[in-house]
């Protein structure tokens, strides 16, 4: 390497020597030079980079905005013109390990360079931001500060040997998470092999049969652990929500929901679409609901329920989308976005959501 | 903190993959909430019956991914 690497990094108002607690709501400043865990990195780096600058936010005003937030400190990230952006570790720190993600995920899209941070697996953080950064592994304490600090270290070189145009092509270069320690970004990456796909497959399923260990080439996406809502403590009050994901749409179908692969919802009138209504959803049988869409919305009996007294009242806007091989990542984003028109509503205190 | 959801659906394996918190097990694919081999009558009695064990898991606090099902245990 002809030239040293330029390195920016970025810590909180703790590691960043400014203070603890009392100062969280510091605002952005620049240090020259590497400070606190940085001197570790840049020990670590020896003659490979230099930390040119520590970027430090404090927690409490970072975690207010992080998307706004994250702006600002690219700014200052970028105006030092880096080669690779390190934020952290963060260990077990909710707030900042948010804050290192999203500096992290906000330098490495605008300024592509490779990012790597760490974390302790049950941070916010890291769920939130593990696709758009290299986040190694960490404990729950800065005990492992040397370590964490190599680790870092080693993946962030491995990332920048690499031919950069292959990289981001195909990802040949990709490090394996399980060889470099750090939280899978879900990035498929080529590889040659010597053997055929169905070699391969047999292979693993008779070393399956046997009870033996072996590697999936594939791994299937892990799901984000959501915190259960408290229960409904006045039924009798409350205001309830229907959503379903079978299709059930205003004749016509006007937000043109597709039958396969939908990437849309609406919201409609549930007594209107009572009168005139179609289904668009081609994963069942659709007749049972065409004769009577009470089979999967049930609004006979949510009228009758409210009438009675059991609950509060039925939410006249009835929250449609048509779930058949749809991606998981589009599911999630449609059920965010339907949470947040339910939030909007705000009389709303729970939904019951209807699946075929 | 979010407002509860309860999931009516007749296969809670892929709700309980995908980390549903509260989740009833419906009665089958083309009608989750409804049977049409009963009588108008019976089958919405039995879509009530549904619907209550929904409401119910609504009024629970649950630690996480939990499904019930129509019988009570």
């Amino acid at each position: 390497m002809a030239e040293k690497l330029r390195i920016v990094h970025y810590l909180n108002q703790f590691f960043g020597q400014v203070g603890g607690e009392e100062k969280a709501s510091t605002g952005f400043l620049v240090k020259e030079g590497p400070v606190g865990p940085g001197l570790a990195l840049q020990k670590e780096l020896g003659d490979r980079g230099q930390v040119v600058a520590t970027v430090i936010c404090g927690d409490d005003t970072f975690a207010l905005s992080p998307a706004k937030n994250a702006e600002e400190g690219l700014k200052l990230v970028a105006s030092h013109r880096p080669d690779l952006f390190f934020a952290g570790p963060a260990f077990a720190a909710g707030r900042y390990s948010i804050a290192c993600g999203a500096m992290c995920k906000a330098v490495g899209a605008e300024l592509g360079i490779p990012v790597v941070s760490g974390m302790f697996e049950e941070v916010p953080g890291m769920e939130l931001y593990r696709k758009y950064a290299f986040i190694c592994k960490t404990g729950n304490t800065a005990r492992s500060m040397p370590a964490v600090i190599r680790d870092m270290v080693r993946l962030a070189m491995r990332l920048v040997s690499g031919e950069k145009e292959m990289r981001l092509l195909t990802r040949e270069n990709l490090p394996r998470p399980d060889e470099y320690n750090y939280f899978s970004r879900n990035l498929l990456r080529n590889e040659y092999c010597e053997k055929t796909i169905a070699e391969r497959t047999v292979e693993k399923l008779l070393a399956k049969l046997r009870g033996e260990p072996f590697e999936s080439e594939v791994v299937p996406p892990r799901f984000e652990k959501v915190p259960p809502p408290p229960a409904v403590r006045d039924l009798e009050g409350a205001e309830i929500a229907l959503i379903s994901d079978g299709g059930l749409v205003p004749k016509g179908n006007p937000d043109r929901l597709a039958r396969r692969s939908n990437l849309r919802w609406g919201a409609y009138d549930i007594e209107a679409l009572r009168r005139e209504y179609e289904v668009t959803h081609a994963g069942y049988f659709n007749d049972y609901v065409l004769e009577r869409p009470d089979r999967l919305v049930p609004f006979d009996v949510m009228c009758e329920l409210a009438e009675e007294g059991k609950i509060g009242k039925l939410h006249p806007t009835f929250f449609s989308t048509s779930g058949c091989t749809t991606v998981s990542k589009r599911c999630g984003e449609m059920g965010d976005e339907i949470g947040a028109e339910i939030k909007k509503r705000e009389t709303i205190r729970a939904a019951i959501l209807t699946s075929t | 903190m979010g407002i509860p959801v309860v999931q009516i659906t007749p296969i809670p394996n892929i709700a309980l993959m995908l980390g549903v918190n509260r989740i009833v097990q419906g009665r089958a694919v083309p009608n989750p909430v409804g049977d049409p081999s009963l009588t108008p009558e019976k089958e919405k009695e039995l879509r009530r019956k549904y619907i209550l064990r929904a409401l119910e898991l609504l009024q629970t606090d649950v630690e996480g991914p939990t499904v019930v099902t129509l019988e009570k245990d």
